[in-house]
Formats: structure tokens, C-alpha cells, sequence
């Protein structure tokens, strides 16, 4: 297979076939183990009961093999087993601890491991959750305001496969007020573990470069001022392509929104876009996504800001300790005040702090040059000059649309 | 009554489990050890579990701490420290010798599995669960003790993590 080759479909139908591997051990032998180890015992198993020789030996040959020292583990200090999440079972002292600290001598070169262990780290690859233009090469972006639990709404975005869009279309480049009307009924929205939220009540049609939400009466989207922010953060999200947003009643009248108390004016997407981005953990998976939309005049203001949050909903995407400079011109240049070596951090955490100030820039339509960090390729990234513009934050997969 | 347990776990789970270990720490012995690790665990509490879950996806979920439990004092003496290890951000990675059937994959198999040792800890399991144990979305989600959105976006995360190494790999070879 030629390496630059490698697609989703490739991987996924070479995991499938994955061999399959078999205990050779009879199961005579892993029944005599367990009975020498006085598991089926009648009495409690006591801690340390007897050592297993072979397993021991297992253990310390492997851990000989890689080079891996073991340095003094003591019962202060020893690892609780992390099992309360299996309520239902016990949460005993490991065996295996027992049995680390029995073999706590065995092995050296404890500094090499470690390096080789932060080698290993800083080679980490957790997947961007931008989306690049590259990447629409074989795919049409759909963008969509996904509704959050503590957030207002989630910009995120699916790339769809050219193939599938001419299945479901029939033609190349449908618009998005198109692709919503046809993948928004069919969300999983709360098996991705978003709020149920799409489709919009009513009928999103389009005006030339205007989307037209026509909202029935009673629509409930401006109950709260809250209610009122996610409708409008998420149709900006969904429709952030398009220059205006119009609300209108089923007569052609502009809706009157309670929380405003006047007819509804024209909304300037653009203007909408000029915030920065923090990170949100919606049930367990980090998004990029605005804190609470404020407008900032240009990319300069708005990647220095990035380091204050407001609140604990909101976690700044630029970590905590790292200083940066910010100059603009036709690009963004970001220098941080001192030598960054990304290797030292979390890597998951670093992209997530470049992607954010990418993406922040791309709102004011800004490529972004990093100077002063250590390394000068890093994750597909090459800082030796401007990184490429992210078209959208936080993908999510395609299986959100049912029947994909 | 627990040689009785054993041995109708051995007959439904055994392989499964021992697969499952072994693709995480790639190491026979290693595996073997954890495998026994895992029925003394089992068979220690079998009597508190309650039925909460499928028996088959409670097996698992010991199997996953078992496992987590490994990398996990494997880091923490790495580092001297025991607070630090966040096993889903994380990466799982298992520097033994790789066993035999290892070596006598194709090439691009190889590629792929070398490429998962440097996903992060929660995609490494995801994909492993849901690939090579072939266990559901859900099953997936009761043993991680997620919800099946999380599985699923995991999931897509991993793969196109792999994509994404897979192909610098692969660059980097050309150069």
C-alpha cells in the first residue's frame, strides 16, 4: 500500500482483518496457576500469599527486555485500583501490586526508560479536530451549531464524502441551507452525546446569500434569554457562510422576539464570527468554542484574550504558564515570550491551544506564524512559516447522520 | 463453586479476554500474567456482581483495569510520582519484544499496529474493543463506563489519528 495512501476506509478494513491471537496454555494450565495461588481457596486469598514464580518471571524478563527499572514502590504510595466505576465488584488490592513490589529490584537503567518513555510521549498523535482545506479534496464541508449542556452552541462541522452528496443530492456543491434540510432530521444528536436540538422548528429557506428561518408561532426559541442565545449562536454556527440571517413570521412579517420586544433586524453573520475560542467538555469530549461570543475588533485583541475564561464551564485553551506577543499584519505572528518545547506538554493539550489560536485568526481571516517554539515540524505543522487557515472547529464523525 | 465459575468463563471468555490483553501490552507472557490477574479478581468478587451489566462486559471492564492497572505502575516508575496518570490521555504503550504472530503480519498490518502505539490511551482501548474484540458501540461504552457518544467519537478520532500518522510515516520514508 503506498503510504500517502492511507484512508479511513483503508484502516478501517485492515483492522477488521487484525489476526487473531490465542493463549496457547492449556486451560489444565491457567486452572493449576490460579489453584497455586490459592484462588480457589475456601478461605479469603491473603495479600502475598504466595509469590508466582512464573509470573514473577514473566514480569521481569519483560520488563528486563525493554530496559524498564523499577524503583522502590511502598505501601504509602502504592496505586489504588481504579475499579469504583464497576460498583459491583471488589475493589481489593491488586495482586499485580504485590507483585511489583516483589520484583522492585530487579531491573535498571531506570533513566533511560524514562527517556525513552517521554520519547514515546512526545510522539503522541490525538487527532486534530479542525478541519483544513485539504482535507475537502474528497469531501463537501457541512457546518452545524451543535447544542451543548453548559454552552450556548458548539460549532461544529461534518465532512461528508463527494460520493454520498451526489447519492443524496444529485449534484456537486448543494448549499448548506440544502444540506440542512436534508442531514438535520437525521442527527443523532443525543447519541454523540449532544442535546437533541435540530432540526429548527419552522422552514430555513435561502435568499441569494440571506438564510430565511421562517419561525411558526409559538416557536419557544426566545423564552429565556439563555434559549435565546443558543438559537442564535447556533444558526450563526450553521450558517456561517452566509452573509445575513433573516428571522421572518409565516406572513413575511419580521418576528418579534419577547426578549427584544421589537421586530427582528438582519443579522451580519460576519460580525457574529469575531470571537475567540476556549475549551468545553461536553460529557467527556473537548471542544473549541466561543465563551460567550464577544466581538473582538481584530485577531490581536482577540488571541491576547484568550487566556482569561470567565468561568469554570470555560477552561482557556492557551495553558496555563505560557506567555505570548501578538503582532498583526496580513498575518498574525504569535512569539512566546520564552522558548516553547512542545515535547514538554501534554500534546493533546498543545494542539489544542495552536488549533484555538488558528481558529481564532481564521475568524478575522488571519494565517498565523508561531516564533520561538522549539521544534521547527510538529505534528504535520511546519512553523518555519504561516500554518494554514482552518476552515471549521471541532469535526465530528459522519455516523452522526443516521443511515450515512 | 468458583472452580465451577472458572471454568464456564474460561470456555465463553478465555480467548476473547487473552486477545484483548495481549493487543494492548503486545506481550505473551505479560498477557498471560494479566489474564491470571484478571480470574483472581473475578473470581474474588464474582459474588457481588450483581448483573448490573452483561457478565460478559463486567469480565471486560475488570480486564480493562487489569490492563490500565499494568501501563499504569509502568508510568508511575517511570516518573516517580502517582498522581499524574491519566490513562485516556495517555498513551498505552507497551514497549516489550512484540510476539511472534506480530511478526508474521503483513506489512501494512504492522504499519497500523505500530501506528496505534502512539494514539492516546482512549483511542488505543476504543479501537481495540470495537476492531479486534468486534464489541459493540455500547458494549464498548458499559466497559469504559462512557457514553456511546463518546465511544463513537473516540472512535472516529482514532482513525483518523491513525490516517493522520500512518501517512507521515509514510512521508517520512519517501524523504
Amino acid at each position: 500500500m503506498n503510504d500517502n495512501k492511507w484512508n479511513e476506509q483503508d484502516i478501517e478494513s485492515l483492522l477488521k482483518q487484525a489476526p487473531k491471537i490465542h493463549d496457547n496454555r492449556s486451560k489444565e494450565d491457567v486452572f493449576a496457576r490460579l489453584q497455586a495461588d490459592g484462588v480457589f481457596d475456601e478461605e479469603p486469598l491473603k495479600k502475598s500469599r504466595k509469590k508466582s514464580s512464573i509470573y514473577i518471571g514473566g514480569i521481569t524478563a519483560a520488563i528486563l527486555a525493554c530496559a524498564i527499572g523499577i524503583p522502590l514502590l511502598n505501601s504509602n504510595n502504592e496505586v489504588e485500583e481504579q475499579s469504583a466505576d464497576m460498583a459491583s465488584y471488589s475493589t481489593e488490592e491488586s495482586s499485580v501490586g504485590n507483585r511489583a513490589r516483589d520484583v522492585e529490584n530487579d531491573a535498571s537503567h531506570e533513566n533511560n526508560a524514562a527517556d525513552n518513555a517521554m520519547t514515546m510521549r512526545a510522539n503522541v498523535m490525538p487527532s486534530t479536530s479542525a478541519i483544513y482545506a485539504n482535507e475537502l479534496v474528497d469531501n463537501t464541508l457541512f457546518t452545524i451549531g451543535l447544542l451543548g449542556d453548559d454552552t450556548e452552541s458548539i460549532p461544529a462541522a461534518i465532512l461528508i464524502p463527494n460520493e454520498k452528496i451526489l447519492e443524496d443530492f444529485g449534484k456537486e456543491n448543494p448549499t448548506q441551507v440544502e444540506m440542512y434540510n436534508y442531514y438535520a432530521p437525521l442527527l443523532d444528536e443525543e447519541g454523540f452525546a449532544f442535546n437533541d436540538y435540530h432540526p429548527y422548528k419552522g422552514e430555513i429557506i435561502e435568499r441569494g446569500n440571506t438564510v430565511v428561518h421562517i419561525l411558526p408561532e409559538g416557536h419557544g426559541y426566545d423564552v429565556a434569554s439563555g434559549t435565546m442565545a443558543q438559537y442564535t449562536g447556533s444558526l450563526i454556527d450553521t450558517f456561517k457562510n452566509y452573509e445575513k440571517i433573516k428571522y421572518e413570521q409565516q406572513d413575511g412579517n419580521p418576528v418579534t422576539f419577547s426578549e427584544a420586544g421589537e421586530p427582528s433586524k438582519l443579522v451580519k453573520v460576519e460580525e457574529r464570527l469575531k470571537f475567540n475560542y476556549y475549551l468545553f467538555n461536553q460529557r467527556g469530549i473537548n471542544y473549541l468554542v466561543p465563551q460567550i461570543r464577544s466581538s473582538f475588533v481584530d485577531a490581536k485583541t482577540a488571541i491576547e484574550a484568550m487566556p482569561d475564561h470567565l468561568n469554570d464551564v470555560f477552561q482557556s485553551a492557551i495553558i496555563d504558564g505560557i506567555n505570548y506577543e501578538v503582532e498583526e499584519n496580513e498575518t498574525v505572528h504569535v512569539t512566546f515570550t520564552e522558548p516553547l518545547d512542545l515535547a514538554s506538554y501534554d500534546t493533546e493539550r498543545v494542539l489544542h491551544m495552536i488549533e484555538a489560536i488558528l481558529l481564532t485568526a481564521a475568524n478575522f481571516n488571519k494565517q498565523v506564524v508561531f516564533e520561538n517554539i522549539v521544534q521547527t515540524e510538529w505534528q504535520g505543522f511546519n512553523f518555519n512559516k504561516p500554518l494554514p487557515m482552518p476552515i471549521a472547529a471541532n469535526e465530528v464523525p459522519i455516523e452522526i447522520i443516521r443511515n450515512h | 463453586m468458583k472452580e465451577s465459575i472458572f471454568h464456564r468463563l474460561y470456555d465463553d471468555y478465555h480467548q476473547d479476554v487473552f486477545q484483548f490483553l495481549i493487543y494492548l501490552v503486545k506481550n505473551r507472557s505479560v498477557a498471560e500474567d494479566l489474564s491470571h490477574e484478571v480470574y483472581v479478581r473475578v473470581l474474588r468478587s464474582y459474588d457481588r456482581f450483581q448483573g448490573n451489566s452483561s457478565e460478559k462486559t463486567w469480565l471486560f471492564s475488570i480486564a480493562k483495569n487489569v490492563a490500565i492497572d499494568y501501563f499504569r505502575k509502568n508510568i508511575v516508575r517511570e516518573r516517580h510520582a502517582f498522581d499524574t496518570f491519566d490513562w485516556e490521555r495517555e498513551q498505552l504503550v507497551s514497549t516489550m519484544p512484540t510476539p511472534e504472530q506480530f511478526l508474521e503480519m503483513s506489512e501494512e498490518m504492522h504499519e497500523l499496529l505500530e501506528a496505534l502505539e502512539h494514539c492516546t490511551g482512549d483511542q488505543k482501548m476504543v479501537i481495540v474493543m470495537r476492531y479486534f474484540q468486534e464489541l459493540s458501540i455500547l458494549e464498548t461504552a458499559e466497559i469504559l463506563g462512557w457514553t456511546e457518544g463518546k465511544v463513537k467519537t473516540t472512535q472516529h478520532r482514532a482513525i483518523k489519528s491513525l490516517r493522520s500518522i500512518l501517512q507521515q510515516v509514510g512521508k517520512e520514508a519517501n524523504s
